[in-house]
């Protein structure tokens, strides 16, 4: 029956294409999702969402791919999110002069940078440049706002968090700023 | 970029004075890069604006089901996000509106069944008692006795052929139903995929946009999806309580069709300046031809100018966003593009499309200088 199997091979390929081509359109793969919520589970700000609840981040970020030395933002540009690193490496650097530039931190996967932007639209205070080939994920605020809105007990999760991290994060440079403050009296550059 | 700006746009400052000194010398204005991809990206764009243009007609039909769905899922996008909300998955959600949506048009059509055949068997005894020649007679008649040069020869023949006109296109009016019907039902299955997967189709449309103009374009297309929202809802609402107060009015007035006449004013109220006055002159021809007195059009009048007042003072400021508040002279000039265009369909489309224009100008402006694209 060389026709009928050639008929019914057909089909399939005909379904395979017609499957792939909605996929490729309007649906993530579940491999590139399964990745998404390997890499969320290592960010802090969701590390006690279950699972349900990252998929509805995951429906909500947005995948870029990044080239060597490819900037993500520049420094002073608007703030719109977050990112986060799910493969690659990102350095973030603030411009000092036009040619010199100082790097603050190096990135890699499950990191991430430009939180700051999810609570308003103020200027980046540093640029972020790909060191290398990177997938990076985008989390922004027009997407939270709209999430908030939907799911406001969700939302009010994620903010919780990241006012918690925002919260350590003052702790800690205040800790910093005192120490600083006590060597500065201790060599009574300051009188 | 402004510095650079400041030192190209006058050549005599650039060469000195002794340019000035020097007769022979030629001016040559030298455009700073920036400016020439400037230049180059509005005439493109111009370009692209006027191909569509000419398009646009010979889309009408493809384009009228695809953006009515597009305005359908904004009007309906608010209750399947309610039901998300309450733990229902979107695409049940989205058929469960469809459910209730046909529901209540059952409902509604029952309801208004008795009122509306009744109306329609008044309207088709009228015609059965006068054919629409005798009609537009009896129209010519009394508008002759109030407005005398209206009466002239050229007038009429006018008239008459326009009463022809129509009576020839009311046989093309099956194959219009049935078209109607297959246009119905391809607009219920987009506009139910646009609702259901409306965030994912937005998704991937970003997805496409290269990673410099990213940011810019996802801000851009958030606030344009807000505002349209927010402006096609409250425009429903507004033709929702004007439709309802013209009714009221009309049946105090004791006007034929009333019914009929005041929905029709809801709608045409839809259309800014021009959708008034459509809504309205039913009512006044009508109160002219039942009672031939002025009175009583000066009523209709005094009617729908206090709706409007009202409509234009408490409903429109609260409920229609200000943020697509757009120039008069703009909106009567979009509004006639869009009636040349696509006939009452594209009145009813120019200011929500204006307001996208608008929003998608000023957000590129901004995202162009914000995000320095041209750096």
């Amino acid at each position: 029956m060389p026709g009928k199997k050639s008929k019914q091979n057909n089909s399939t390929f005909n379904f395979k294409v017609g499957d792939a081509l909605w996929g490729n359109v309007f649906r993530k793969e579940n491999g590139q999702e399964q990745t998404m919520l390997a890499t969320l589970r290592k960010v802090p700000l969701f590390t006690e969402m279950s699972k349900s609840e990252l998929k509805e981040f995951v429906r909500i970020i947005h995948r870029r791919r990044y080239r060597e030395a490819e900037i993500v933002f520049h420094e002073g540009e608007p703030g719109v999110g977050m990112y986060i690193v799910q493969q690659g490496e990102i350095s973030i650097f603030k411009n000092k002069t036009e040619t010199l530039r100082e790097q603050l931190a190096e990135l890699r996967r499950g990191e991430f940078f430009g939180e700051l932007a999810l609570l308003d639209e103020s200027p980046r205070s540093a640029s972020a440049v790909a060191k290398q080939e990177s997938d990076i994920l985008g989390l922004f605020r027009p997407d939270l706002l709209e999430l908030i809105e939907r799911r406001p007990r969700l939302g009010n999760k994620l903010l919780f968090k990241l006012a918690q991290l925002i919260g350590e994060r003052l702790k800690h440079t205040n800790e910093e700023l005192q120490s600083v403050w006590a060597r500065l009296d201790d060599s009574k550059v300051i009188t | 970029m402004t510095k650079n700006s400041a030192l190209c746009a006058n050549p005599i400052k650039e060469n000195g004075p002794d340019s000035l000194n020097n007769s022979h010398q030629t001016l040559t204005l030298k455009l700073p890069a920036y400016a020439v991809r400037k230049i180059a990206l509005w005439a493109l764009m111009a370009m692209v604006f006027f191909w569509v243009l000419t398009l646009l007609p010979a889309l009408h039909s493809v384009l009228s089901i695809l953006v009515t769905a597009i305005f359908l899922s904004l009007i309906l996008s608010p209750v399947v996000d309610f039901c998300e909300n309450r733990g229902i998955n979107r695409g049940l959600a989205s058929i469960l509106v469809f459910a209730v949506i046909v529901f209540l048009a059952i409902a509604g059509f029952k309801f208004l069944a008795p009122i509306i055949s009744h109306e329609l068997h008044e309207i088709s005894a009228g015609i059965d008692e006068q054919s629409p020649v005798d009609v537009m007679q009896k129209v010519r008649e009394k508008i002759g006795d109030s407005i005398p040069f209206l009466s002239s020869p050229t007038v009429q023949a006018e008239i008459t052929k326009k009463v022809n006109d129509v009576l020839k296109q009311s046989f093309t009016v099956v194959v219009d139903v049935l078209s109607a019907v297959v246009s119905m039902i391809m607009l219920a299955f987009i506009t139910f995929f646009f609702l259901k997967d409306g965030r994912r189709i937005k998704k991937t449309l970003i997805s496409w946009v290269p990673n410099r103009y990213f940011e810019m374009a996802l801000i851009i297309v958030h606030k344009i999806n807000a505002q349209l929202g927010r402006y096609i809802r409250g425009q429903l609402l507004v033709a929702l309580i004007v439709g309802s107060l013209s009714i009221f009015a009309l049946y105090l007035l004791e006007i034929r069709y009333y019914f009929f006449i005041g929905t029709l004013a809801g709608l045409a109220n839809m259309i800014p300046y021009f959708g008034p006055l459509v809504g309205a002159l039913p009512a006044i021809v009508l109160a002219f031809l039942d009672t031939g007195e002025f009175g009583a059009i000066v009523a209709v009048i005094v009617a729908f100018a206090s709706i409007q007042l009202f409509e234009n003072v408490f409903v429109s400021p609260f409920i229609v966003s200000k943020s697509v508040e757009l120039h008069p002279l703009t909106i009567i000039v979009v509004i006639l593009i869009g009636g040349h265009l696509l006939g009452i369909f594209g009145m009813l489309l120019a200011v929500p499309t204006a307001s996208i224009v608008k929003v998608t100008t000023q957000e590129l402006s901004w995202g162009l200088k914000s995000y320095r694209i041209f750096d």
